[in-house]
């Protein structure tokens, strides 16, 4: 069952990314292979078994809503107290302003993927799966700083696989870099676009290679929710588009392939009136939320909260995979729960440092994975 | 000797074979599903380990498979030898010890490996909760039974389906 | 045997006396506080208001006495083993020394010396990790005679440092003298397919020789802030590492000179627990300006014990009882003998039983230690199981929960030693070898002759279940009506008995019981499919509803009969393994001289192997019996623990209370 998809989309014309090699499984002769591992329970225990354990060894030390309540109670020093009960205490320790706070969850983060790297197995593509993203960002600050003369606003140096010294020689000298970036970098220059259009292409090659990346890993659900962000992607695309009335060529270069809604259903569905549009979208995957996602009984579907809601529709997903015991769910599940813990402990320390009311925090808040 | 040999193979070749099948089918279940939770149970203990005592019987609980074929090797071997030499076991007699040998050989290899999977979902548990570990101990121990069944089978049919023939045949 | 019932008690009292109640309640024991406020809502919210536990300096005093617990764990010498992971570190104190210790150490001081120290030992360990990188980096650049910081300091060539593989120097070398004449390069080390070369170019060059660099792999290396020739480093670097770890040993001998007040503050931490156990138990008070009330459940059998301990506190102390209201379920606590106890942790494992329920440890405790000893069936085994059990709890200093537990098992240690008595279980011994006393009239042999094992296992199974059912005949006896507990329960009971009859009949052949029992069976069929679900309302949906049970039944009833014959299996893979073990030592007897020895380890690893793989089943499978087919029948779990406010410790054992 693994390892048995086409690619149906050309990832990337060029190999993969020089990570990558040297890391194919020897294969034994077919005559030798009693495949059981093609069976998803068996293959998957085998491959992300340790990931797993080490990860449920580690889930009694995430954040607790009983933690995040009394969080949202206390003032900035209690509440770093609180944090001492869970890991990031200790990078949180003594910080008082929000660049050390900053810097802390950073250093944090670093080494929540350090240990997934560590307990993954040497083939599994699923930490560059998290780690691309930083990359991807790193190399549109750098681009966008190129394009426009402007400083280099935001960079996420430690956090990348790439050096950013490397990006930025990259930037000017695109051979040098490993392969998505290369071409992302050659596409970029090559056409010249105005800095939103740059950022659709940085976008749209990073969803290709997370997409890539899914098929590589062989895992159904990293597929599933490649394809799942590349649709909330296009429909997000559609609507913008919709609103600022672009031309159908233009429009149709920030769309993504790969997703589960055909690119040609997309761009199909764009010239029709509204009702039309909307009861066809609602034959795609995506009816039953999508309504709701683009904002029920509403004149028109609005954009103000698409991004929310697209998130909560992934977060479902990603609650629903905790009831598989041993996989890449758990392990994907896991990272994103410490994701999300940081995103909201950020939050947090920064109302607490700008005085915010209790309340006004708790709407700000999103529900954490563990429940 | 037409009637001693039975397709070909004497009895006690088919009795090997039996024999062999099902020590084959349970120790290949169960090294697969300890395989499984020791995966787990590894990555528990590089963060915990002082989690290793309650981990332990959730390891070894999918061992037992082997033990089975084991015990159902070990009775072939010793307990439907004919008294008087297997050269004296006809072949038909020693095709009903192979087929008597199969329940134990497929089921203790399923559900060896399948138990294995059970445990290691149930090691999760043992991490959470260390009070945990006697709910987390009778999940995998569901799956057992059915090796247990095929266990009593197959003892079933060597001893009160084929040990009559020995007398009969005055062997 | 129902759980112990429970009164709800109510005390008020002024809030002056808040404290002295507290203690009071903590010194009895015999209270489990409710939570009062979330009980009332916000119904109360004007006039009441829970207290509010002024808890944080507890609590910062636990965490650190738990910081310093956990940094002296990790310099104190283990107890190795498998045992040793098993036990738990205890500290025998009186009730006055426990009391005392809070005066006895200054954890502050304590926490201020140790805390200096670790951050020290942290530090100097960051170092030494540094150093031997820094070591491990310089090694093989050791052939340099140039002092590093020199490199970079030449105006007109750079030395650069640099590894490469081995494949490609040759390619490199030929293009670097043609393409950079002012170029030359030193190999200094060689590690398997790893160069290392030390690089002078021209600056002129530099372009062509990164160009080159890159196209073949050649990796530069820098030592920022090392001064000297590699050599010089690593000298100072390897005199660095000796201080720094002379530096280690120091703070870590500093730690463990404090090792001895370990058990000081593990009482400590033990205290100051319960301090703040005082405490947050306010949470649960409701209080006025001048009133305090506090809502609990109480054993029945303590209402006067906690009556006459509140006395003396005042007159002004309201306290009331009463019955549990509709809706409310108290908590549930097991009442049983001292025989029967050990058992309660079994049913603790699975979820207590609603209060509503019958406590089922009484029928548990016996077939457990029966289906145990029935899977072991060995009287070598039981004996050795026995008897380590017993020592265990003799010598060694284990909580009350694991004694029980130990007594549980050498209960079913001796079970196995009575069965294998009848199963001629003797470490696996062949039936044949053993002496004919032992071979007695009643006793079977397990392995030749398995039908009527299989027989008595069915059997209990049967007697097993009936009883489940009996218990929730009894249940619904007692909640409804003794009628409807007849119909739904007393048919099958009815049925099986008629069953049980039966096949007796058919085995002793004798006609008239075999009669009876078949009678009784079709009374009893037919009780389930006319009575069994005379509940439902309309006609047709009794008589079906009863033909559906029957259907069920009739499943059912061999499924869980048959999952009883897991015992007979058992206990003859007990012998089974057994006699291979002896099979083996006697061919090993064979051998001249080493033969003894050999059959000695061969018999000793075999049959403790045999016995540890053994007693995992044996304890897996009974339980498995209890939790899916008895408890199947009748058991409703939803308990809450009772868990009176009281003295809790865990680390420290109170020798006169």
């Amino acid at each position: 069952m693994y390892r048995k998809y086409r690619l149906e989309v050309d990832p990337l014309k060029e190999q993969p990314s020089p990570q990558a090699e040297g890391r194919k499984l020897k294969k034994l002769p077919d005559y030798l292979r009693i495949d059981l591992g093609a069976i998803k329970p068996f293959h998957e225990t085998l491959r992300y078994g340790h990931a797993v354990g080490r990860i449920r060894a580690q889930e009694m030390r995430l954040l607790m809503p009983h933690h995040v309540g009394r969080l949202i109670e206390a003032d900035f020093q209690e509440a770093l107290h609180i944090l001492d009960e869970v890991e990031m205490g200790d990078y949180l320790a003594g910080a008082s302003t929000a660049r050390e706070v900053d810097d802390a969850l950073i250093d944090y983060l670093h080494d929540v993927y350090e240990f997934l790297r560590e307990a993954l197995p040497k083939d599994s593509v699923l930490f560059e799966f998290f780690h691309c993203r930083y990359d991807f960002h790193n190399l549109k600050v750098l681009l966008k700083a190129r394009l426009e003369g402007t400083g280099e606003e935001a960079l996420l140096p430690r956090l990348g696989r790439i050096d950013v010294e490397v990006l930025r020689r990259g930037v000017e000298n695109p051979l040098e870099l490993p392969s998505p970036y290369k071409e992302v970098v050659v596409e970029v220059l090559e056409k010249e676009p105005s800095p939103p259009e740059a950022e659709t292409v940085i976008d749209r090659h990073f969803l290709r290679y997370r997409l890539y990346l899914a098929r590589r890993e062989g895992s159904d659900f990293l597929l599933e929710f490649s394809r799942t962000s590349i649709d909330f992607a296009n429909l997000k695309a559609l609507l913008r588009a919709r609103q600022l009335g672009k031309d159908r060529e233009v429009f149709q270069r920030s769309l993504v392939e790969g997703g589960y809604i055909p690119v040609t259903y997309i761009l199909e569905v764009y010239g029709d009136p509204e009702e039309v549009m909307m009861r066809k979208l609602e034959q795609t995957r995506y009816s039953s939320r999508l309504l709701e996602i683009l904002g029920e009984g509403e004149e028109k579907p609005s954009l103000s909260d698409f991004d929310r809601k697209s998130d909560d529709y992934i977060m479902d997903m990603l609650r629903a995979s905790r009831r598989i015991s041993v996989g890449a769910e758990p392990v994907f599940a896991f990272v994103r729960a410490r994701e999300n813990e940081v995103t909201m402990v950020r939050m947090l320390l920064m109302a607490k440092l700008h005085n915010l009311a209790p309340e006004a925090i708790e709407k700000m808040l999103r529900k954490p994975y563990l429940e | 000797m037409e009637a001693a040999t039975f397709g070909g193979l004497s009895g006690l070749h088919w009795a090997l074979l039996g024999a062999a099948l099902a020590v084959i089918g349970g120790g290949s279940g169960s090294s697969m599903g300890i395989t499984y939770v020791a995966n787990v149970a590894g990555g528990i203990l590089t963060d915990m380990p002082d989690r290793f005592g309650p981990l332990l019987p959730l390891v070894v609980i999918p061992g037992t498979q082997g033990i089975y074929g084991f015990i159902t090797g070990v009775l072939v071997a010793f307990v439907m030898k004919p008294s008087s030499g297997w050269e004296a076991l006809p072949g038909w007699v020693g095709f009903q010890i192979f087929l008597a040998c199969l329940p134990v050989c497929f089921v203790c290899f399923v559900s060896g490996a399948y138990q294995g999977l059970t445990s290691a979902g149930a090691a999760g548990m043992v991490a959470k909760r260390r009070e945990e570990m006697g709910r987390a101990l009778v999940l995998p121990a569901l799956v057992e039974t059915y090796a247990v069944l095929s266990l009593i089978i197959t003892i079933l049919y060597f001893f009160v389906v084929i040990r009559p023939f020995y007398s009969t045949l005055g062997i | 045997m129902p759980v112990a019932r429970m009164s709800k008690v109510a005390i008020l009292a002024p809030c002056e006396r808040r404290d002295e109640l507290i203690q009071r309640l903590y010194e009895l024991g015999a209270v489990h506080v409710v939570n009062l406020p979330s009980q009332l809502g916000d119904e109360l919210d004007e006039v009441a208001r829970p207290c509010r536990p002024e808890a944080r300096e507890l609590r910062l005093a636990l965490s650190r006495s738990d910081f310093l617990l956990d940094l002296l764990s990790r310099f104190e010498d283990k107890r190795g083993g498998l045992l040793g992971g098993f036990m738990q570190e205890r500290v025998h104190l009186t009730y006055e020394e426990f009391i005392r210790v809070e005066r006895e150490v200054d954890l502050e001081e304590v926490y201020r010396d140790l805390e200096e120290v670790d951050i020290q030992l942290r530090h100097a360990e960051s170092r030494i990790t540094e150093i031997r990188r820094n070591l491990e980096a310089l090694h093989p650049w050791r052939g340099l005679a140039f002092p590093l910081a020199d490199l970079a300091r030449l105006r007109w060539c750079r030395v650069g440092l640099a590894t490469m593989g081995l494949l490609s120097y040759a390619a490199w070398a030929e293009e670097m003298e043609a393409a950079c004449p002012h170029s030359t390069w030193v190999e200094l080390h060689r590690e398997g397919e790893r160069l290392y070369l030390a690089v002078l170019v021209h600056r002129e060059s530099l372009d062509t020789y990164q160009a080159l660099a890159q196209k073949y792999g050649l990796e530069e290396v820098s030592f920022l802030g090392l001064e000297g020739t590699p050599e010089e480093e690593i000298r100072r670097l390897e005199g660095e590492l000796k201080e720094e770890e002379a530096v280690k040993e120091d703070l870590q001998s500093r730690i463990r000179e404090k090792l001895p007040i370990k058990p000081k503050l593990l009482a400590l931490n033990d205290y100051l627990r319960n301090l703040l156990l005082k405490e947050e138990v306010k949470e649960n008070f409701l209080s006025t300006e001048r009133v305090v009330a506090v809502e609990g459940w109480v054993e029945d059998s303590r209402r006067e014990e906690l009556l006459q301990g509140l006395a003396d506190l005042g007159e002004e102390l309201d306290v009331s009882f009463s019955p549990p209201e509709e809706g409310e379920t108290p908590p549930t606590l097991l009442v049983n003998s001292r025989r029967v106890k050990p058992a309660e942790s079994l049913i603790n494992l699975f979820g207590l039983p609603h209060p509503a329920e019958t406590d089922p440890t009484p029928f548990v405790a016996p077939f457990f230690i029966l289906f145990f000893g029935m899977c072991i069936a060995d009287v070598g085994y039981g004996a050795i199981l026995a008897l380590v059990t017993w020592l265990v709890q003799r010598k060694l200093d284990l909580s009350e929960a694991a004694r029980r537990f130990f007594r549980l098992i050498m209960y079913c240690g001796v079970a196995a030693v009575v069965v294998g008595i009848f199963t001629r279980g003797w470490f696996g011994v062949e039936s044949e070898s053993l002496p004919s006393f032992l071979k007695f009239k009643g006793s079977l042999d397990v392995l030749m002759n398995p039908v009527p094992m299989m027989l008595i296992c069915a059997g209990l199974g049967l007697l097993h279940i009936s009883i489940g059912v009996a218990i929730e005949m009894y249940d619904n006896m007692r909640q409804n009506s003794i009628w409807l507990g007849f119909c739904e329960q007393g048919t099958t009971l009815l049925m099986w008995l008629g069953l049980a009859v039966m096949a007796l009949g058919g085995g002793v052949k004798v006609k008239p019981v075999q009669t009876v029992g078949t009678i009784l069976l079709a009374g009893g069929a037919a009780g389930v499919v006319f009575l069994s679900n005379i509940s439902s309302k309309s006609v047709l949906g009794k008589f079906f509803g009863g033909l559906y049970n029957l259907y069920g039944l009739f499943g059912g009833t061999i499924g869980d009969v048959a999952s009883y014959l897991r015992l007979y299996a058992l206990g003859m893979a007990t012998v089974a393994i057994g006699s291979v073990v002896n099979r083996m030592a006697g061919m090993v007897l064979g051998i001249p001289v080493l033969g003894i020895i050999g059959m000695v380890v061969i018999l000793v690893g075999g049959h403790i192997f045999n016995l540890l793989i053994n007693l995992l089943s044996a304890f897996v499978h009974p339980l498995r019996l209890q939790y899916v087919e008895f408890f199947g029948k009748f058991y409703e779990d939803g308990g809450e623990p009772f868990a009176p406010f009281a003295l809790r410790t865990e680390k420290v054992v109170i020798d006169d209370r």
